[in-house]
């Protein structure tokens, strides 16, 4: 049973699966949000360890309940058409003070703002058709860089649509923090794309290509962070991404995936979508 | 740059010249009624070259075991996906002779600006030159994903580089150091890509290349066997090589050298 507590723009939130309390902030957005709403809720994302709790919100900012979901369960299953990312999250980021994702197939909006944006205050904006993300970041410099991440994240969403697991869009979120002021690669979206399907890939590894690529690996993972290892990513074979990137740092998911992807190009390993 | 290095690759060819042939003989029928031609110029090859010979465990060798385990990849390899020839080329990219070939175009090549990177496998010996002489790197190939490696390696060796997704037919203007060294360019005809490369390339140039010749118009290299299963219908020897570049860039001074089974050259105008 959800115990919740407003206390002026605070609440606290048991979850009922694991206990945990969280202490979320109720911004004026989020309750102006349920004012608005046709069901006069606003619905508020947390990640607990292997799940995750929506909380409903009304006006009065009180807690009319608590749903808990897997980790996988995706976002087209929500039957809500916003959710909130809490600010506690947004603090963790060091590039980005606030987004929003809107993914069309699916429609629905994914949103976090560590405070109200001033009207004066530009969100950064890249687009897939229907689909965009908007960013406000801490700073504007390289606003082009920043741009083609924004389009590679919009274009990966727009691509898995309906599929994307909740914890996966956060995740997302955070490993553009940690990249976005350097150059998109031409294959960024390839890597939301892993992220964000994450859940449902999983690696094979091909080992007659394996067996080459070994025979020069040493030179080659030199380049890498000392973090990231062939080891420990062919330790996950026959496993599934979500697990290898689970518990990393958003630098190291990052790193990661781009392993991922350069052992693909090579053949070395292959990433198998199963089934949701 | 050593012979010794070459000798390697043409050792580890040869090596696995057996286990080609079995390979092609035993391919379902599908290929070979779809194949016909090619297959029976590569067992014509394999014929007449002394294949076999003591295995290694380098490299080189891994590499040739690898392609020639799979004749049906090679057949289906086009340049806009060569398929196992991107694994191919990095693992050979990572040689001694490549090791080698890109030593000597550093030390000679401090001047350059931009490397242009043609029709690279991963990519990865053009960005290391680019990197060793602080200048960016642009990639040009018609297969996307060797063009994807190239960024990758850039962005691992944090070098600035460029990606175009075109034909040979399409190369644009080259400048500066112009790169054909990777195993991609093996499959390209070198009359085709080094008459394109002499009408766009602007001084000051140097193009510097690493292709697969023969040593007579009668000794095939064991390189060609491999070479005819992806559609290559001949190998220039060293001779004819060497006069195509002195008649395309009649104004240029040309290095070359012949290191069976390769010719690396030079052609530099400034």
């Amino acid at each position: 049973m959800a115990l919740a507590t407003p206390t002026q723009t605070k609440i606290t939130v048991k979850c009922p699966k694991c206990g945990r309390v969280d202490e979320i902030t109720l911004t004026s957005k989020i309750v102006s949000r349920a004012a608005k709403s046709a069901i006069g809720l606003a619905t508020i994302m947390e990640l607990h360890a292997d799940h995750a709790i929506m909380i409903y919100v009304d006006k009065g900012g009180n807690v009319k309940s608590v749903r808990v979901y897997p980790l996988s369960h995706t976002i087209i299953e929500e039957k809500k058409n916003l959710i909130h990312v809490p600010i506690s999250y947004l603090e963790k980021l060091e590039r980005i003070d606030g987004f929003r994702v809107y993914i069309a197939q699916a429609d629905i909006t994914i949103e976090g703002f560590k405070e109200e944006v001033p009207s004066t205050k530009i969100l950064l904006r890249g687009y897939e058709g229907e689909t965009y993300v908007d960013l406000l970041p801490k700073e504007y410099e390289k606003p082009e860089l920043k741009a083609s991440w924004l389009k590679a994240l919009s274009k990966a969403f727009a691509s898995v649509g309906k599929k994307i697991p909740i914890a996966c869009v956060w995740r997302s979120i955070a490993t553009l923090d940690t990249v976005l002021d350097r150059e998109a690669p031409l294959y960024a979206n390839s890597i939301f794309e892993v992220l964000l399907l994450s859940r449902f890939l999983r690696i094979e590894v091909n080992d007659e290509e394996l067996y080459l690529f070994k025979s020069y690996a040493d030179s080659y993972m030199s380049r890498y962070p000392p973090q990231v290892t062939l080891d420990e990513l062919l330790k996950h074979r026959g496993g599934m991404v979500f697990d290898l990137l689970e518990g990393k740092n958003p630098y190291t998911v990052y790193e990661y995936i781009e392993l991922l992807l350069a052992l693909r190009r090579r053949g070395v390993v292959s990433l198998v979508q199963q089934g949701e | 740059m050593s012979s010794k290095a070459s000798e390697r690759v043409e050792r580890a060819a040869r090596a696995y010249l057996p286990v080609l042939r079995r390979k092609v003989l035993d391919l379902p029928s599908v290929y070979k009624r779809k194949y016909a031609d090619r297959l029976k110029r590569a067992l014509y090859l394999i014929d007449i070259i002394r294949g076999g010979g003591e295995k290694e465990e380098t490299i080189e060798f891994k590499a040739f075991q690898y392609i020639a385990q799979r004749p049906e990849r090679l057949l289906e390899v086009t340049t806009s996906d060569i398929g196992p020839l991107r694994l191919f080329s990095d693992a050979l990219m990572h040689t001694e002779i490549a090791e080698q070939v890109v030593d000597d175009i550093v030390s000679a090549s401090g001047d350059m600006k931009r490397v242009d990177s043609l029709f690279s496998g991963s990519g990865y010996e053009s960005v290391r030159i680019a990197k060793e002489i602080g200048v960016g790197v642009r990639g040009v190939s018609e297969d996307v994903i060797s063009l994807e490696m190239l960024v990758e390696n850039a962005y691992r060796f944090r070098v600035k580089a460029e990606a175009l997704q075109l034909s040979v037919e399409r190369i644009p203007e080259v400048d500066n150091l112009i790169v054909l060294l990777s195993p991609y360019t093996w499959i390209l005809s070198p009359e085709k890509i080094l008459t394109i490369i002499a009408k766009r390339a602007k001084a000051p140039f140097r193009v510097v290349g690493l292709l697969p010749v023969r040593s007579g118009i009668t000794e095939p290299s064991p390189l060609e066997p491999y070479l005819a299963l992806v559609g290559v219908l001949k190998t220039l020897t060293s001779d004819k090589l060497k006069r195509l570049l002195d008649n395309l860039f009649s104004d240029a001074t040309i290095d070359f050298k012949t290191l069976a089974p390769f010719a690396f050259f030079t052609v530099e105008i400034t």
